[in-house]
C-alpha cells in the first residue's frame, strides 16, 4: 500500500497543480518540506497561474486627500466570497494603509488620475492642475501595488504625433497580459490615444504603443473623424475594455456606436449596437438578480468597471431599498454617506456573488484580481 | 477469425491473471497499446492468448482499473465515439460523471494506488480523475488534518515552520 507521503515529486506536483485555491496550497506546503519544495518553485508558479485565474480580491480607487497622500482605497472581498481571507491578508500590504501614498516625491504633481489596473498593475497619471490632467501628456507611472513599486512611462516623443493642429488630449490604458504576447512576468505594454486635428481641421485619434522591453513608444493605427464623425465625443465620454483579442470603446452615455481597435491588424473599426441588444443583455442580468432575493436591492446600476469584462466578470453596484431614499436625495457636500453593494457577475456562467459594501462614489473603481503574494510574482 | 473479439491477459504484481478486450484496453492504455504492438508479429497467426505482465500493479488495483476503462469504452460504444466526445448540454451531468464519483470515493491509499497505476498505465482521463480527487481532499483542510489524512510526517524544524506560518500567515 502506497500513501502520500511516498508520491514522487512529479506526481506531488500534478496533484496539487489540481487546487484552485491558494490557501489550499499554502496549507498543503506547510504539511512537510518535499510539498514545500513543489509549491515553491518558479515553473510550478508559473504553471498554477496559467492554470487558474487570479481570484478576485477587491476594488481599488483613487483615494482623495492633501497630495502627499494621495493613495489607493481598497476595498477587500468581504466573506463569504472563498478568497476574503486572502483579500484581508492583501489589505494589510503597504500600498493601502492610509497613511502612505505610492507616489514618488513630487509635490508640484496635484491631480492624480487612475487610467486603468490589470494584471496587478495600476496605471496612474499626475499633473500640475485638474485643467491639464488629459491636455498635457501626464507624469504617467505603472506601479505594483502589492510589491509597492513604479516605474515611469517617458512621455510620446512629439514629433512622432502626426496631427498637431491644437491641444492634444492624452488618455492612456495598460494592455491586458493575455493580449501582450510575453512570458515574461515582468514585461508590459502601455498603449495611449491621442487626440487632436490635421491640417485639414479633422479631428484624429493616433494610438501609440510603449513596451517596456524597448522603453520605447511607437505610433500602431489612426483614425480620423473624416471616417468616423463624433469620435471627439467617443474620445471624451468613452470607457475602454478590453476582450477576444479587441479594444472596444464604449459611449458611456448609451450611444449607439462602438469603436474597436483589433490588435492583430491593428486598425480601427466602428460597430453598430443595435439598441435591442444591449436591453436583453441587461434583463437577463436582471434575472439572475431577482434570483437572489435576499441582497433586497432596489436600484441596479450596471457598471462593467474597467478592466473586468476581460477577466471574466463584470462588476455591479447596487444601494439597499432601505437607504434608496436617503440615497436619492443625498447630497455629498453635507457628509451624507450611502454604501453601495458591489457584486460581481461571472460573465460566462451568469453567477453573481458579493464582493464588498463600499461608499458610494462616482470615482472610477478597478476589479483587482490577483493571486495574493508570494503566488504572485512582482509585476514590473 | 476476423469477427471474433481478441482478447489478452493481464497479469499483476501478485500474479493474478484478468482478461480484457484488446481492442478496449489498446485505446485506454497507452502503456499496454504498445507492449501489444511489441508482440503481435510474432503472434500474428498464432491462437494463443497474450500474457502480458504488468510489474507495478496490485490485483486489486488492477481490477478496479479494468472496471474503469471497461465502463467507459461501454459508454463510448453506445455513441459510437471515444467518451471524451459524449455530447453533453451546458448543465448537463456527464453520463459517467456519477460513476467517476462514486469510483474515486475509496479510502486515500487505494486512491493513491489508483494515482500510481494510472500514471504507470498512461490512461489519461483515470490519471486526471484520482489527482483531482486526491487534490479535492486537500481542500478546505487544516494542516494537521492533510497530515492525518495522508500520513505525512511534519519534518519542518521549529524555526523553519515558524518562517513558513509568518510567510503565509492569511492561510491559516
Amino acid at each position: 500500500m502506497a500513501t502520500a507521503a511516498d508520491l514522487p515529486v512529479d506526481l506531488v506536483e500534478k496533484i496539487l497543480l489540481r487546487l484552485d485555491d491558494a490557501a489550499d496550497l499554502v496549507r498543503a506546503s506547510a504539511a512537510c518540506t518535499a510539498f514545500r519544495r513543489v509549491v515553491t518553485d518558479g515553473r510550478f508558479l508559473r504553471r498554477f497561474r496559467s492554470l487558474h485565474r487570479p481570484p478576485v480580491l477587491g476594488l481599488l480607487s483613487r483615494r482623495t486627500g492633501t497630495s502627499a497622500s494621495v493613495g489607493f482605497r481598497f476595498n477587500p472581498a468581504a466573506p463569504p466570497r472563498r478568497s476574503a481571507q486572502a483579500a484581508r491578508a492583501v489589505a494589510r500590504a503597504p500600498a493601502f494603509s492610509s497613511s502612505s501614498s505610492f507616489l514618488p516625491a513630487d509635490t508640484t504633481k496635484n491631480c492624480w488620475h487612475f487610467h486603468d489596473a490589470r494584471d496587478g498593475r495600476v496605471l496612474a497619471g499626475g499633473a500640475t492642475t485638474t485643467t491639464t490632467c488629459f491636455s498635457s501628456f501626464p507624469y504617467l507611472v505603472v506601479y505594483d501595488p502589492l510589491y509597492h513599486k513604479h516605474v515611469q512611462i517617458p512621455p510620446i516623443p512629439k514629433d512622432d504625433i502626426v496631427a498637431q493642429l491644437g491641444e492634444c488630449q492624452f488618455k492612456p490604458f495598460l494592455v491586458p497580459a493575455a493580449a501582450a504576447d510575453d512570458d515574461d512576468d515582468l514585461s508590459f505594454r502601455v498603449m495611449c490615444n491621442v487626440l487632436s486635428k490635421d491640417m485639414e481641421y479633422h479631428y484624429v485619434v493616433e494610438t501609440f504603443d510603449y513596451s517596456s522591453v524597448t522603453g520605447k513608444w511607437r505610433g500602431v493605427a489612426s483614425l480620423s473623424d473624416a471616417d468616423y464623425e463624433p469620435l471627439s465625443n467617443l474620445f471624451y465620454y468613452m470607457e475602454h475594455h478590453y476582450a477576444h483579442g479587441c479594444f472596444y470603446w464604449v459611449d458611456s452615455y448609451g450611444g449607439a456606436d462602438m469603436l474597436v481597435l483589433d490588435m492583430k491588424e491593428m486598425k480601427f473599426f466602428v460597430v453598430n449596437i443595435p439598441p435591442k441588444t444591449s436591453g436583453n443583455r441587461r434583463l437577463l442580468w436582471r434575472q439572475q438578480l431577482k434570483k437572489k432575493k435576499k441582497t433586497g436591492l432596489a436600484c441596479w446600476f450596471f457598471w462593467v468597471f474597467g478592466g473586468a469584462a476581460d477577466q471574466g466578470y463584470a462588476v455591479l453596484q447596487g444601494v439597499p431599498s432601505d437607504e434608496y431614499k436617503t440615497w436619492l436625495y443625498c447630497d455629498p457636500a453635507m457628509g451624507r454617506k450611502t454604501n453601495a453593494h458591489c457584486f460581481t457577475v461571472e460573465l460566462q456562467t451568469l453567477v453573481v456573488e458579493q464582493l464588498c459594501v463600499k461608499d458610494f462614489y462616482n470615482d472610477p473603481a478597478f476589479l483587482f484580481a490577483s493571486f495574493p503574494p508570494p503566488f504572485a510574482p512582482p509585476s514590473i | 477469425m476476423a469477427s471474433e473479439k481478441k482478447v489478452v491477459f493481464l497479469r499483476s504484481s501478485d500474479g493474478e491473471a484478468f482478461e480484457v478486450s484488446e481492442e478496449v484496453i489498446s485505446a485506454a492504455s497507452v502503456t499496454i497499446k504498445g507492449m501489444i504492438d511489441e508482440e503481435s508479429p510474432s503472434r500474428a497467426d498464432t491462437a494463443a492468448t497474450t500474457t502480458l505482465a504488468i510489474p507495478n500493479v496490485t490485483a486489486a488495483t488492477l481490477s478496479r482499473v479494468l472496471h474503469y476503462v471497461n465502463k467507459h469504452f461501454d459508454a463510448a460504444a453506445v455513441v459510437g465515439r471515444p467518451d471524451d466526445y459524449i455530447f453533453c448540454a451546458p448543465g448537463d451531468e456527464h453520463p459517467l460523471a456519477r460513476f467517476d464519483d462514486d469510483f474515486v470515493d475509496v479510502d486515500n491509499d487505494t486512491l493513491i494506488d489508483l494515482v500510481h497505476a494510472a500514471e504507470y498505465l498512461h490512461i489519461k482521463k483515470l490519471f486526471d480523475l484520482t489527482c483531482k480527487a486526491v487534490a479535492d481532499k486537500l481542500k478546505g483542510r487544516t494542516i494537521d488534518q492533510i497530515r492525518e489524512t495522508f500520513g505525512i510526517v511534519n519534518d519542518y524544524t521549529v524555526e523553519e515552520e515558524v518562517e513558513v506560518y509568518r510567510e503565509n500567515s492569511w492561510a491559516f
